[in-house]
């Protein structure tokens, strides 16, 4: 002070009742703003967990159909391979009860078995033999069935029995086609 | 009467009335839209949140059954995958025959996706129990294996000459075997 | 720049107290950025503060929040010295309790901290902003007439008087008196003089002989001679002769003296005397430089008598320059020189 003894006291507008009313609306407006930005981060981060998740559920989605085309695809080969073994099942039983079906006096010597038929060559001691013991069973599983003999030398008869199942459906045999 | 108000008070007021002119305006143009925005956004959020679980768990479910399947049908899956070789075969079905022999391998028509190889197959047998056996094994067998008719046995002398048809299955290369190669593992 | 400015956003207020005898005179200046505006001014019959005297004052300061409360220092115990080196200050006096502070480099002016305390306290429900010294008002009214020539300044106040010896803006000498303490002064004079302590009473006898002298001889050459006669018998007792013409002359012009006018007269006569001892001194004391005096400004604020000067013209042979001064305005005149407006 150039003049005066003493100095003069410090002179501001911000006298206590302003600085109340400052505080006062300052911490208003801080609360304000921080809650408005608040919510604009958390509406941002919504929208962004929203398309995550949606993200996430395509990709699910994908998988899910991925995984079930693999299911499918298993359940397929499961089907497939089932019915090969059940079939190779089958055709062994077939085979097993060709043979069972032969007597002992018969003898075959070839046997060609087909989708829908059965060709035996063989050598019987007689014709009754034959028709008795193996024509009588052949008859009761083909529909179809022909016998042609002929003689064979030592008075056996060859014999040539051709034997077709005739049936609409295709049956459990299933080979070519 | 004439009210004096000091300068002061009247700069007070004016910033009083300000601030909560600032207050109302932002509260109500900014922060009660923003603060609806908010409520819908959760709301999305937490249905999205729903459908995903949905499908998480549905597709927890779908992985489960996979792999299951996957265990269980691992021979047949494998056996679907592997080539057919022919020295393989032989070597590993001779010992139910006295000779084995494969002619010849073809290509044939895809059955139910697949690829079906046709192979003809001689062989010698002493019994036919042996070609049930072999039947037998084939279901056991490294490929998907059926045997077809035309048979045929001849006898030759001691031996059974036995002619067949086997068709093997494969999967077909294109996107079967990208589904084969998730269930090699 | 912010504090900057919020002041130009607001008006000013000034609130000037100035303490007299028996009352507080608070003078009020509202100051716009382009000037005064307005300004009130009320005398309160109180030292201290009363309630009336801070009612008046709060009405106003609250009008903003830059008011400056100026006070004018009513310390006996204050003065100026001639330097400004604190060395040199300590030869004319012992300035170990006091608040002094230095004017443009060339003298310096000091009071008691103990009586700035308590001006202090004394206002402390408003607060006091500045304390000024009646010899700054005596720089400042007087500034033109400082500069250039050398003259005795005084300040009459209703009961101090202020008085500082400048030459050439530096001062020789100052003084601040209250005019009701004279008796030690006049003892300390007579002494000096190795005259005898003669009684106020005694004074008034010898006057009311003279007066009986004067009225018998009403001629105007007669009165000369009676006037040229009571001159020769002064050689011994100067200073009572001296007063004992004043008063004749006063009884010769034909005006009537109430008893208020008595008392100024009282007064002005105590005024008279305070100055004359004050110089008396000024010229014996070998610490300050003597300078012959020979005009005397005065900044009135009391509206002293013609007596007065009459006094001083002819007592002291000084020609004498009487200005009335507003001592209330003077006083914001500082305040806002200190501010800088």
């Amino acid at each position: 002070m150039r003049y005066s003894y003493i100095k003069p006291r410090k002179k501001t507008p911000f006298t206590p009742d302003v600085v109340l009313i400052v505080i006062f609306f300052s911490i208003t407006i801080i609360m304000l703003v921080s809650t408005y930005l608040f919510l604009l981060y958390k509406d941002y981060s919504f929208e962004n967990e929203r398309e995550n998740l949606i993200q996430n559920r395509l990709a699910l989605e994908q998988n899910i159909e991925k995984m079930e085309r693999q299911i499918h695809y298993i359940q397929k080969q499961q089907s497939v391979a089932q019915r090969v073994f059940t079939q190779n099942m089958v055709l062994k039983d077939s085979i097993t009860n060709l043979f069972d079906l032969v007597p002992q006096r018969i003898t075959l010597s070839r046997a060609d078995l087909l989708k829908k038929g059965l060709i035996l060559y063989g050598v019987t001691p007689s014709k009754d033999v034959y028709n008795f013991m193996l024509q009588a069973p052949l008859r009761s599983i083909f529909q179809k069935s022909y016998t042609s003999f002929y003689p064979a030398g030592n008075g056996w008869l060859n014999f040539v029995s051709t034997n077709y199942i005739v049936n609409d459906d295709s049956g459990e045999l299933d080979s070519e086609d | 009467m004439k009210i004096n108000i000091s300068r002061h008070q009247v700069y007070i007021l004016l910033m009083t009335l300000l601030m909560l002119l600032f207050v109302l305006l932002f509260s109500f143009l900014l922060l009660i839209p923003e603060g609806q925005d908010y409520r819908v956004k959760r709301k999305e959020s937490r249905k999205a949140a729903l459908e995903y679980n949905k499908y998480k768990a549905f597709h927890d479910q779908t992985l489960e059954k996979l792999k299951e399947l996957q265990s269980k049908n691992r021979n047949i899956i494998t056996a679907f995958e592997r080539p057919f070789s022919k020295e393989r075969f032989e070597k590993q079905n001779r010992v139910h025959f006295s000779s084995l022999a494969i002619s010849k391998i073809d290509r044939a028509k895809d059955e139910d996706g697949f690829a079906v190889y046709e192979v003809n197959t001689t062989s010698h047998i002493s019994s036919p129990v042996n070609f049930y056996d072999f039947l037998d094994g084939l279901n056991k067998g490294d490929w998907i294996i059926g045997v077809n008719f035309p048979i045929k046995f001849v006898r030759e002398g001691e031996m059974i000459r036995s002619s067949f048809t086997m068709k093997v299955y494969e999967n077909n290369a294109d996107k079967n075997s990208t589904a084969s190669a998730s269930s090699a593992k | 720049m912010l504090d900057k400015l919020f002041e130009s956003l607001y008006l000013k207020v000034f609130v000037n107290i100035i303490i007299k005898e028996s009352s507080t005179l608070v003078y009020i200046e509202i100051h716009s950025k382009k000037g005064v505006l307005d300004n009130r001014q009320a005398e309160f019959d109180t030292l201290e503060p009363n309630e009336k005297m801070l009612d008046f004052i709060q009405n106003y300061i609250k009008e903003s929040p830059f008011y400056y409360i100026s006070v004018l220092d009513n310390s006996l115990l204050q003065g100026a010295l001639p330097t400004c080196s604190k060395n040199r200050l300590a030869y004319y006096y012992d300035l170990s309790n006091c608040e002094y502070k230095c004017y443009k480099e060339k003298w310096s002016y000091y009071t008691a901290k103990a009586e700035l305390y308590e001006l202090e306290k004394r206002y402390s429900e408003i607060g006091l902003d500045f304390i000024f010294s009646p010899f700054l008002i005596i720089a400042n009214f007087f500034q033109d007439k400082i500069k250039s020539s050398l003259a005795l300044y005084v300040l009459v106040e209703e009961n101090y008087i202020s008085l500082a010896v400048f030459e050439e803006s530096n001062l020789l000498y100052a003084e601040h008196l209250d005019i009701h303490a004279q008796n030690e002064d006049d003892e300390f004079f007579l002494a000096n003089d190795e005259n005898e302590s003669v009684d106020l009473d005694l004074q008034e006898s010898q006057a009311g002989i003279d007066l009986e002298d004067i009225e018998i001889d009403e001629d105007d050459e007669l009165e000369d001679f009676a006037d040229i006669e009571d001159l020769d018998s002064i050689e011994e007792i100067e200073e009572f002769e001296e007063s004992k013409d004043i008063e004749e002359e006063l009884l010769e012009s034909d005006t009537v003296f109430d008893e208020p006018d008595e008392e100024n007269f009282n007064e002005d006569y105590q005024r008279f005397i305070a100055i004359q001892s004050s110089v008396a001194r000024y010229y014996k004391d070998e610490r300050y430089e003597s300078r012959f005096i020979e005009n005397i400004y005065i900044a009135d604020s009391v509206s002293v008598s013609s007596d007065f000067k009459k006094y001083l013209e002819e007592e002291m042979f000084l020609n004498v320059y009487i200005r009335h001064v507003e001592i209330e305005a003077e006083l914001c005149e500082l305040t806002k020189e200190e501010l800088g407006l």
